[in-house]
């Protein structure tokens, strides 16, 4: 595979001019264009539509138990794709709504994390001295120990439940981005255009959110879909070990969960969300593989 | 004679660097427990407990005092092996903790065994010739691997190897002084799940590693005196690059104990999983908070480990 060549694909008056104007829009122009990356996306697109069309693809409730032709274990048919369970309630709406508060907690947890860990970096980095210090002491001694065992941890104060699990998803992908952030600001901060900025009398946050991180983000992204990846993982484990939603609201952990004991009557009860929660988990790591490539400087196309 | 002096200076060296950063890891595990808003006393005296009542309670527990003084008191009897008591059965969390580590402690380094079995020959295989057949087989097998969560794969080992084939038990865990062959089998499925996951990523970084390495000169020279592809791979290029797989290897140390807190749970085991997940729904934050500081203790004794094993590996870190 050679090099993709922008300049032969027609019609790219307005895309070329966006690719220069734009580092987030010549990001994304890159991650469309690598096999990984189309997957990835559809692949998304099609887990998000189902997502949020839950109410319409699915033909009874999630926790109905009692509908025509309800019945315990029925295996996978065109009536119940993915079969139904002990109580006779439909297993695809459960996989379909369970999705969707996967990825309701992922996307906010992952932005509120994001948001505030890459402020505390850029403030850190920009301002240097005793505030950077103490930023990154505190982020170093959360950085010690694995996502799962703090998110744990925040769960014991919390007490488990969904909203908490968003909670401890956010508070622990705080200090990867607060450390990215600072590094990028560290190589941003004595560029030029920040000392002519400076020299017109711009203050520091319009420095900051204005100017710099600009052009500090798109190396972000790689980070954001590693944490999405990271907070569907950990929000499916915890609603796994019964920390998460209770039931009989749906979630892919939780299915999981209650599958186990259920396996000697119906073994699409643990394969059907299975496969739903590790087709979501392919397309994000595929989707950090393409937006790394895409958005790192020194990457060349693999062959 | 030197070289040894300056090994055993390293060593000591590191051994001493060891000690800020445990500090600073039971730092982040009581910064985690007391900075998230939510009161364990509220929690612990129930929902319709008398202001006074609650305030009691944080009088026992010490939480009236400061955020400081709370910090070095649990250190200094942390240090003095008492690790206080279950706020829900009194046991001492000292004994919980004796009970529950073995079960977790064996599955984790079984797992850890068969991550490295299968991650770092898979991966020098893969690096040492890129775009071969065993390359292939490493990208097949992580794009297998990768959206599977060890949990996952574990309830699916579980419904083929011990419900439909019925060849390995579905729960439970016996000792190995007591019966070993029932203890192995028992730790055959829940072992496996988590180290072939782990066995993945292990083996991607292991490929770069050994990729960089082997377009170095100094292979080149290697095989251009006639020496066989095997010694260039075991003596030249696994040698060289065996300090980033190391660094790896020894990071997925926190990956394997979190891990086995999690199978634990697929294979109904008993050990720390449970004693957290029953402590956590009973906000009993005593017996969380020194689970933590055990499992990150370990992570940073593997890590130390790591940091030694460099010395050895490597002269040029001795010297520094």
């Amino acid at each position: 595979m050679t090099a993709p060549t922008y300049e032969r694909v027609p019609a790219t008056t307005w895309r070329k001019r966006m690719r220069q104007q734009s580092m987030l829009f010549a990001s994304f122009d890159r991650v469309i264009r690598n096999p990984q990356g189309v997957i990835a996306i559809a692949g998304l697109l099609l887990l998000v539509a189902l997502a949020i069309g839950a109410g319409l693809v699915t033909k009874y409730g999630a926790t109905s138990q009692s509908y025509p032709g309800a019945a315990r274990f029925l295996a996978p048919s065109l009536d119940h794709p993915f079969g139904t369970d002990e109580l006779r309630r439909d297993l695809f709406s459960r996989t379909v709504f369970g999705l969707r508060s996967s990825l309701i907690i992922s996307v906010s947890a992952v932005s509120i994390g994001a948001t505030a860990g890459i402020s505390a970096g850029f403030i850190a980095g920009y301002a240097g001295g005793w505030t950077e210090r103490i930023v990154m002491r505190v982020v170093d001694s959360l950085l010690a120990f694995p996502g799962l065992l703090a998110a744990l941890a925040i769960l014991t104060i919390l007490g488990p439940g969904t909203r908490n699990v968003g909670i401890a998803i956010a508070f622990f992908n705080i200090p990867a981005f607060c450390r990215l952030s600072r590094a990028q600001m560290l190589s941003e901060k004595n560029k030029d255009y920040v000392s002519a900025s400076q020299a017109l009398g711009a203050g520091p946050l319009r420095i900051i959110f204005g100017h710099i991180a600009r052009n500090a983000l798109p190396p972000l992204l790689t980070q954001v879909s590693l944490a999405m990846n990271g907070a569907v993982l950990i929000s499916a484990s915890l609603s796994f070990l019964g920390l998460g939603d209770k039931p009989p609201t749906p979630s892919l952990g939780g299915l999981l969960n209650s599958s186990k004991s259920n396996l000697r009557d119906a073994w699409w009860y643990a394969v059907c969300p299975g496969a739903v929660l590790a087709f979501l988990l392919l397309c994000l790591n595929f989707l950090a593989d393409a937006v790394n490539e895409a958005t790192s400087p020194y990457s060349q196309r693999k062959v | 004679m030197a070289w040894r002096f300056r090994l055993a200076s390293y060593i000591i060296g590191r051994l001493l660097q060891a000690i800020p950063t445990l500090l600073l890891s039971s730092i982040g595990v009581f910064l985690v427990l007391r900075l998230v808003p939510g009161d364990p006393a509220d929690a612990l005296a129930g929902q319709d407990a008398t202001p006074e009542r609650v305030a009691e309670i944080r009088g026992q527990l010490g939480l009236d005092e400061p955020i400081p003084v709370q910090y070095l008191n649990w250190v200094s009897d942390l240090a003095h092996g008492d690790m206080g008591t279950s706020l829900r059965n009194g046991l001492p969390v000292s004994r919980l903790l004796k009970l529950s580590m073995p079960p977790t402690l064996e599955l984790a380094v079984v797992a850890y065994a068969i991550a490295l079995a299968i991650g770092i020959p898979l991966g020098v295989m893969a690096g040492a010739k890129p775009r071969s057949g065993w390359d292939w087989a490493l990208s097949g097998y992580t794009i297998g691997t990768i959206g599977i969560p060890s949990f996952l794969s574990g309830i699916l080992l579980l419904w083929l190897f011990a419900v439909i084939l019925g060849w390995f038990p579905t729960s439970g865990r016996v000792a190995f002084s007591d019966d070993p062959v029932s203890s192995l089998k028992h730790l055959a499925l829940p072992s496996f799940a988590l180290g072939t996951g782990l066995a993945a990523v292990l083996a991607r970084y292991t490929r770069t590693a050994v990729a960089q390495v082997m377009g170095h000169d100094y292979i080149r020279t290697a095989k251009a005196k006639g020496l066989t592809q095997r010694v260039v791979i075991m003596r030249h290029a696994l040698r060289n690059s065996l300090i980033p797989i190391i660094t790896i290897a020894a990071l997925q140390a926190g990956g394997v104990m979190a891990g086995a807190v999690v199978i634990e749970q697929v294979f109904t085991r008993p050990g720390m999983g449970r004693l957290v997940v029953e402590a956590i729904q009973n906000r009993d934050y005593m017996v969380v908070q020194s689970a933590l500081v055990v499992l990150v203790t370990i992570f940073v004794l593997v890590n130390l480990a790591a940091d030694i094993a460099y010395g050895f590996l490597d002269p040029r870190v001795r010297r520094r």
